[in-house]
Order: C-alpha cells, then sequence, then structure tokens
C-alpha cells in the first residue's frame, strides 16, 4: 500500500462525496415537483481496499404503489365527474329550495278546483289554460337543461381526446429519449420521473396499465385494451360522430396505417368514463324518468278530459297535445332505411310502453314490444308502407337505402314527452273547449271534479301511485342517488390520498433529511480532504527526505 | 410509515380543507335557516317535505271550496227566509177571506190584487244569484230558472203579419182567459174573450206596429212582411208566474279529501215540490188562490190553508237542510284548519332548523377551525437548519 493509492482512495472520497452532494441538491431542489421521486446514491466499496465507487443513483419508488395510483386516479377523476352531474341535476329538481314542477302542480291543481266552484267562468278558465302551459315550459326547461348537460359532455370528450393525443405523443417521445440516455446515470432518472407524472395525468383522463419488462421496453395500454405507446410508437384517438346520432362521440383507436377500432366500451374510468357515464346512464336516466312522468300525466289527463264536453257542447277532446311518437334507429343498424312518418291514430290504444322493429331478413320484420317481450305483429318490408300497432303508426322507407337484416329501429311514445306537453289546439283556440262538465249547461262541473281528483288517484305507474307522488319518488330517488354518488366521491378522494401518501412515503423528499445527508456528505468530504492534506504532507516529508 | 415533506403539506392543506367545508356549511344552515337545502342533504325526509306540503295546500284548496259553499248556503238560507214570509202573508190574506161574513168582493179583489204581486216577488225570489250565476237553476245556472207570468199569442195559419212582442202590462188586471184577436178586415180586428164567449172589444182600427192591450196583456203586430187580411186569427193565452226552466243538476264541491258535498238546491224542488211525496208546487197554490179569491170559491180557499201550510213546512225542511250544511261546513272548517296547522308544524319540524343548535354548531365550527389552522402552523414551521448553525 502506497501513499499515492491513499490518495487515490480519498480522490474517490471527494468525488464521491460532491456526486451525493449532488443529488442531495437535486432531491432539494425538487422537493415541490409533481412526479419527483427521490434519488439515492448507492456506493460500494471496491474490493482490494481501493477505495469507494458509485454503483448506481436510484429513483427510490415503490411500483406495486405506483400502478394502484393509477387505478385510484381514474377512479377519482370519473367520481368527481359524476359527482358533478348529480350536482346539477339535482339544482333543476331542488323542489326543497325552489318553486320547480312540484310547486307547478300544485298550481294546475288548484286552478281546477276553482274551475270547479265557477265552471263556465272566463277567468277560471283562462287561469287553468295558463297553468297548463306553465306545466308545459317547466317541463321542457328540466329536459332541455340535462339535454345540454349530455351535449356539454360529448365536448369534453373531444377534448379529452385531443389532450391524450398529445400526452401519448409526449410519452413516446421520451421513450426514444430514454432508451438512448441509458448511459447517463442523472438524466436517465429525470426522464423517467417525466414520463410516469405523464403516465399519471394520462390516467386522469383515461383508464391506462403499464407494462414494463426487465429490459426496459415500455408498453402502455388502455386498461384491457389496445397498446397507446409502445417504445418509441405511439397511436392516436379519435372522437367519431355515433352513426345514429350526430351529436354524440365514439372514441376510436387508430393505427398508423389507418385501420381504426371503435373502442368505446373501454372508455370505463378516469374523466372520459365520467363524461360517457354521465352522458350515458346518469343524465338519459332522469329524462327518461322525467318522460315517462310528462307521458302519463297528459295520456291520463286527456283519457279524463275527454270524458267531458265543453261550453259549445262538443266531447270527446283533448287538454294537452298527444305526445308525439318518437322514432330512432337503432346503433348498429347497417341499412339505409329510415322513419318517413310517425302519428299517434288513436291514444285509448297507446301503452306506453317501448318497440322494436326488427328485421328478420331484409324484406320481413317483427314489431316487438320491449316492455313485455312479446311480438305483436310480424309482416314483409314495403319502403312507404305503413306499420301500425297499439295507436301508433310509422311509415319506413328507403332512405339511403332498404334495410338489412339485423337492423333494428326503435318506437315509442314516452321518449322526448317532457320537451313535448303543450296545451291542444283546440283548447288554445277557444276556452270553451275545457271540458268542465258532461253536459254543456254552464253550471255543469261533473268533469271538472273528476279531473281535479287526478291529483291524488292513483292512476299512474300502473295504478299505483299519483302523479305527484310518481314526481316525489323520482326526485327523492335523484337525491339518494346524488347522496350515495357524493360518498362514493369522498371515499375515491379518500383512497387517492392514501395511495398518494403510500407514494410519497417511499418517493418523497424530506427536507430535514435531505439536511442530514447534505452534513454527512459534507463530512465525508472533509474528512477526505483532511485525508489528501494530510498524505500530501506525509509524501512532501518524503520528498524532502530524497 | 416515512413521512416527506409533501406528505405533511399535503395532509395540512387537506385537514384545512375539510374543516372550512365542515365551517361553510354549518354557515348556509345560518344563513338558509333551514336544516335542507338540497335533496341529497336529507333524501328521505325530502320527499316526507314535499309530501306534507302538498297536503298543506291542498288543505288549503278545501278550505276555499268551503268558504264558497257557506256563502251559498247562506244565500239559500235568506231566500228560504223570504219565501217563508211570502207564504205567510198569503196565507194570512187567504184567511182573511175565508170567512164569508168579512169577505166583500172589494177585499177580495184587493187580496187577490197582492196575491198577484206576492207570486211575482216569489219568482224573484227563486232566481237568487251570486256573481252572476242563478242558484236556484241547477246546472244550467247562466240563465233565471223560473219566468214570470207571459202572454204567448199563436197565428193561426202562415199569414204575412206577424206577432212584434208579446208582454203582460199589468198581472193584478190579468184573467187567465184564452182571447181571439180577430182581424175583420185589413184595417180592423175585433178581441173576443172565447172562455166566457164575451167580446172584449170590436171594430178596433188596425195600426202596424201598435200594442194591442186588454186585460192587462200588450199584444204588437206588425207588417212583417205583409199587411194583415180578413178572417186572420191570434189566439192569446196567458200562462201563470212559476215556469221552470232550469234543470235538476246537483252541483258539488270536494270540501275534503275524496268528500264531495251537494251544494245547491234545484229550484225544481225547493218551488215545485218535485221528487218529494206529497210535494207542493208553491207558484201552483198561488195560481190557484189567485182564481179563487176571483171567483170567490170559499170550498177552495179552506183547501188552499191547508195547502199554504204544507207549502210552509216544505221550505221549512229546505232551510233546515240549508242550516245542516252550513254546520257540516263550519265543523270541516275547523277540522282542516287544525290538520293544516298540525301538518305546517310538522313541516317545520322536517325543514326548520333550530336556531340554538345552528348556532352553537356554527360556534363549534368556527373553533374547530381555529384549532385546525393553529396545529397546522405548529407543524409546518419547525425546520432542521433552523437548528443548524
Amino acid at each position: 500500500m502506497s501513499l499515492l493509492t491513499a490518495l487515490s482512495i480519498a480522490r474517490q472520497g471527494l468525488s464521491v462525496s460532491q456526486l451525493g452532494l449532488q443529488v442531495t441538491a437535486q432531491n432539494v431542489a425538487n422537493v415541490n415537483t409533481q412526479g419527483y421521486k427521490r434519488q439515492r446514491l448507492e456506493q460500494a466499496n471496491r474490493p482490494f481496499g481501493l477505495g469507494v465507487t458509485v454503483l448506481s443513483v436510484d429513483r427510490m419508488l415503490d411500483p406495486f404503489a405506483e400502478r394502484r395510483l393509477l387505478g385510484v386516479t381514474s377512479d377519482a377523476a370519473r367520481t368527481d365527474l359524476t359527482a358533478q352531474a348529480y350536482h346539477e341535476m339535482e339544482e333543476l329538481f331542488n323542489e326543497v329550495a325552489n318553486r320547480g314542477l312540484d310547486a307547478e302542480f300544485d298550481d294546475f291543481f288548484k286552478s281546477i278546483q276553482d274551475l270547479t266552484t265557477r265552471p263556465s267562468g272566463v277567468a277560471e278558465r283562462a287561469t287553468l289554460r295558463s297553468r297548463g302551459e306553465s306545466i308545459g315550459h317547466v317541463f321542457e326547461f328540466a329536459y332541455l337543461q340535462m339535454e345540454e348537460q349530455m351535449r356539454v359532455q360529448d365536448v369534453r370528450i373531444e377534448q379529452i381526446v385531443s389532450e391524450v393525443n398529445g400526452i401519448l405523443k409526449t410519452i413516446a417521445d421520451l421513450n426514444r429519449q430514454i432508451s438512448a440516455s441509458s448511459q447517463n446515470l442523472l438524466g436517465r432518472n429525470e426522464l423517467l420521473n417525466n414520463r410516469g407524472e405523464w403516465v399519471r395525468r394520462l390516467s386522469e383522463l383515461i383508464p391506462v396499465s403499464v407494462i414494463e419488462d426487465e429490459r426496459g421496453n415500455f408498453t402502455l395500454f388502455v386498461e384491457q385494451g389496445m397498446p397507446l405507446v409502445s417504445g418509441a410508437d405511439y397511436y392516436q384517438l379519435e372522437a367519431r360522430p355515433d352513426p345514429t346520432d350526430d351529436l354524440k362521440r365514439d372514441v376510436y383507436w387508430v393505427a398508423p396505417s389507418g385501420t381504426a377500432m371503435d373502442i368505446t366500451d373501454k372508455m370505463v374510468n378516469g374523466a372520459i368514463g365520467g363524461a360517457f357515464r354521465t352522458r350515458d346512464e346518469i343524465v338519459p336516466e332522469q329524462m327518461r324518468r322525467l318522460d315517462r312522468l310528462a307521458a302519463e300525466f297528459v295520456l291520463g289527463f286527456n283519457e279524463q278530459h275527454r270524458a267531458g264536453t265543453g261550453l259549445d257542447g262538443a266531447g270527446n277532446r283533448n287538454f294537452f297535445e298527444t305526445t308525439p311518437v318518437y322514432a330512432h334507429v337503432a346503433k348498429g343498424s347497417q341499412g339505409g332505411a329510415g322513419f318517413t312518418a310517425t302519428a299517434v291514430v288513436d291514444e285509448t290504444l297507446l301503452t306506453l310502453d317501448a318497440y322494436e322493429i326488427r328485421f328478420t331478413t331484409a324484406g320481413t320484420y317483427d314489431v316487438v314490444n320491449v316492455s313485455t317481450g312479446a311480438t305483436i305483429l310480424s309482416g314483409a318490408y314495403v319502403s312507404g308502407g305503413a306499420i301500425a300497432f297499439d295507436g301508433i303508426s310509422v311509415t319506413l322507407s328507403d332512405v339511403s337505402g332498404p334495410p338489412v337484416a339485423g337492423d333494428v329501429f326503435r318506437v315509442d311514445t314516452v321518449t322526448e314527452a317532457a320537451k313535448n306537453v303543450r296545451i291542444s289546439a283546440a283548447v288554445s283556440a277557444s276556452l270553451d273547449a275545457i271540458a268542465a262538465g258532461l253536459t254543456s249547461a254552464s253550471g255543469d262541473n261533473r268533469n271538472a271534479l273528476l279531473l281535479a281528483d287526478l291529483e291524488t288517484a292513483k292512476v299512474a305507474a300502473s295504478g299505483t301511485q299519483s302523479f305527484r307522488d310518481m314526481y316525489h319518488a323520482m326526485i327523492v330517488q335523484l337525491g339518494v342517488a346524488a347522496s350515495g354518488e357524493n360518498l362514493e366521491q369522498e371515499s375515491q378522494e379518500v383512497l387517492l390520498t392514501q395511495t398518494a401518501n403510500m407514494v410519497e412515503s417511499v418517493s418523497g423528499v424530506n427536507i430535514d433529511e435531505e439536511t442530514t445527508s447534505l452534513m454527512a456528505y459534507q463530512r465525508a468530504y472533509q474528512a477526505a480532504a483532511k485525508v489528501i492534506s494530510i498524505t500530501d504532507e506525509m509524501l512532501a516529508t518524503l520528498i524532502q527526505m530524497i | 410509515m416515512r413521512i416527506s415533506t409533501n406528505y405533511i403539506y399535503n395532509n395540512t392543506r387537506r385537514t384545512i380543507q375539510q374543516s372550512v367545508a365542515n365551517l361553510l356549511k354549518a354557515q348556509e344552515v345560518m344563513a338558509t335557516q333551514r336544516r335542507i337545502n338540497r335533496l341529497s342533504d336529507d333524501p328521505v325526509d325530502s320527499g316526507r317535505m314535499l309530501n306534507v306540503q302538498a297536503m298543506i295546500s291542498q288543505h288549503e284548496q278545501f278550505l276555499r271550496n268551503i268558504g264558497t259553499a257557506a256563502t251559498v248556503s247562506e244565500l239559500y238560507d235568506g231566500a228560504m227566509d223570504s219565501t217563508i214570509s211570502l207564504l205567510k202573508r198569503a196565507k194570512e190574506l187567504l184567511l182573511g177571506q175565508a170567512n164569508s161574513a168579512t169577505s166583500t168582493p172589494t177585499t177580495r179583489e184587493a187580496a187577490r190584487i197582492e196575491i198577484v204581486s206576492l207570486a211575482s216577488q216569489l219568482v224573484a225570489n227563486a232566481n237568487l244569484q251570486y256573481a252572476d250565476r242563478f242558484l236556484f237553476a241547477g246546472f244550467a245556472d247562466d240563465a233565471a230558472p223560473f219566468l214570470d207570468m207571459f202572454a204567448t199569442a199563436t197565428p193561426g195559419g202562415a199569414y204575412a203579419i206577424s206577432v212584434a212582442s208579446q208582454t203582460i202590462g199589468d198581472p193584478a188586471l190579468v184573467t187567465g182567459d184564452t182571447y181571439n184577436i180577430v182581424f175583420t178586415g185589413p184595417a180592423t180586428y175585433d178581441v173576443i174573450n172565447t172562455t166566457t164567449g164575451v167580446p172584449v172589444s170590436v171594430g178596433n182600427a188596425y195600426t202596424s206596429g201598435a200594442a194591442i192591450q186588454f186585460d192587462g196583456i200588450s199584444i204588437v203586430i206588425s207588417d212583417t212582411p205583409g199587411p194583415p187580411a180578413g178572417g186572420e186569427v191570434f189566439t192569446v193565452t196567458t200562462t201563470p208566474a212559476g215556469t221552470y226552466v232550469g234543470d235538476s243538476g246537483i252541483i258539488q264541491l270536494e270540501i275534503e279529501q275524496d268528500v264531495w258535498q251537494q251544494i245547491n238546491f234545484t229550484g225544481d224542488r225547493v218551488f215545485l215540490g218535485a221528487g218529494l211525496s206529497g210535494g207542493v208546487n208553491l207558484f201552483d197554490i198561488f195560481e190557484r188562490a189567485n182564481v179563487a179569491l176571483r171567483s170567490n170559491d170559499q170550498v177552495e180557499i179552506n183547501n188552499l190553508l191547508q195547502e199554504f201550510d204544507n207549502a210552509l213546512s216544505q221550505t221549512a225542511t229546505v232551510q233546515s237542510l240549508a242550516g245542516s250544511r252550513e254546520n257540516l261546513f263550519e265543523k270541516t272548517s275547523d277540522r282542516l284548519l287544525d290538520v293544516k296547522m298540525k301538518m305546517q308544524i310538522l313541516l317545520s319540524e322536517l325543514r326548520d332548523v333550530d336556531i340554538t343548535e345552528a348556532i352553537t354548531e356554527l360556534n363549534r365550527r368556527e373553533n374547530a377551525y381555529q384549532a385546525v389552522l393553529g396545529a397546522t402552523a405548529k407543524v409546518l414551521q419547525p425546520n432542521l437548519l433552523d437548528f443548524l448553525g
């Protein structure tokens, strides 16, 4: 062992301490950097007592916690959106704080009671008609607000897809840099941190999973779906219009060759998952319930109104316009047929069930009552020919081509009913058309008494509830769902916090800890320097001897 | 577990957030004075609240209906009072003429004239109105249900002349007989009383549009489209007061949940005795009194005394019915008000917040918030660097 060796060893000690200082400095500088994993110098002694060497600068992380973090981030992002969706809907129906449909029903039935005391009174009739209009407005407003809420989701979906595409490109780029930088100790860690942070940000938007093998090959997948980034290659997503509804968006995975696949059914988590759930489940469910209430109300009220006679002696007239038929080409239909006419021909036969016209072959169809499951009619298709069943008549024609086997067409008299509650033409034209009596005598209030009864009579929901009961049940259900979603969101937030804490626990920088390391490296440096200085003195002494 | 610097910051941030959120919630409750501000605050109680509100509203409406019903009942009561007075006076008059000793043609005629006048007043009673609606008309309440005495002139064939108007001038002069207006030529006519066979007036000069008046009747015949010809005859009859043109519609109002109560009386039942066993037609007995006094039919006059008694008792029954309805309305009204008040108390319990509780809670959370802030300061401040030289 020579003095020169000691010098060399001390020099290594100096440079290792310098590196340690640099690593500590990096940690301290990045204490607030989102996604930064603290780094630690791994030293090892050289064999034969020949000093110290740097093994690696390790990124401290817990791979299991990291993977879990992706999942809970997606969950939290999703529930944030869905809880928000319920908040907004709650405000629409906040009957406990504001005047809403409940108050309108109240006023409407009050005006019918007033009509019973003075059946031919102009003021009473005018008030009733006006309150009926009002109910229509409130129904329509609530419906349109929810429709808007739905449409907003598609804008959001487009924005998310656009953002995702940018991130995918960035990650692929980082991958390229990472594989190029496998030699550079410090630089590589930072690239890995960046990539990790981008992946985490991506998981806020769409559900993703990552597979990284021992050789460092990194592949990012849509969770349980197609690959998005593979090494330095990336794919893109596209938001394309739903073929059956121009305003809706589906998400497609697109390969560079141009092949596209519809992956909408994989978009179940992250912000996009929240957007789809809001658009396709949460809001439509409420819209359908509102439609159902509107349809039953109009049907039931009209039925009783038709039983009475107006002041002009004519009876069998509606108070509200009959709910129009809703006809829609179902998604997945390949043919070119479409609806050219729809009408209600006999409202006394309406069932308010949902129907489907299913094409068993290109030329024959079955009409199925979806609510009961029964096939009620089968027929041969003629373009422009009317198909009539249960009081409804629709006409299918070869709009852009004939239908093909497997095509499905949906028909019902409930969807969009809430948008279409209007006073009938007869009553709009003349107050005399309001059927308060069973005869046209001016004091006959018998039909008005029966109409007033509808407020509490159990005629809705197959005879189990009154209209107001039905509405109350609907909004209580909304309240329960909203409250449940709030709880879900809160618990997801807690999970996210816990997982983030787990990650922080391993990867986060502790200033006090770094300060201690700082001191340790400083002392090591000082000690090594001291060794050099003493060895130098000793060498000088030796040289002086010569 | 290892604690990183960020962990400390994130945690403290989170606890402050939670504390502020709680504080804001307490503040909202104070500001609105309500414990439920949206459905999700308490969905079940929200539902109950809505049901209670609906019930309160329905009760208010029933009370309004009862108000109308009670007013109407009072009016019926009053009408019965006047009717009873009329009947009593008529009976008094008949009684006065029932004694052959004190009854003279003069006194009988005076009594008869008053009876005719009382019959007219009875018509006015029966045509009682409230807010432009006739209360004794059943469903046909936009027109007066009872007609006063009227005259009808019927042509004997298709003539060029036609009847322009047929009115009663002075009811006291009406005899009840049938007349013919006979045109003897294009400009002259006779008026013959066909019941007695005695001509009333002959050789009258005809002017188109001029009133032909006799025995309290006034007929106007005019050349529309053309002049009269000899031989043309008009038969003139009078119908006494009391023809009913209303219907027997029963008007009900909902005065309580699922309770429909009749609020009207129909004129045919009250004044004509329709549907009652032994029912008395009030107008009929007045007309009979008129005829009996004119012809001094003492037997009839004595019979009528009993009839008028029956009429009085019939009317008194209607009045007591009206009275018992008024009772029903009052009792129902009291009960509804009581229930409504209980519902309002229940609503308040569900919806409103106890002010003392709310203030206490607000204070509690304010203190909690300040404690969190203080604790946070203690955690965030110390740093190893502070202690190193």
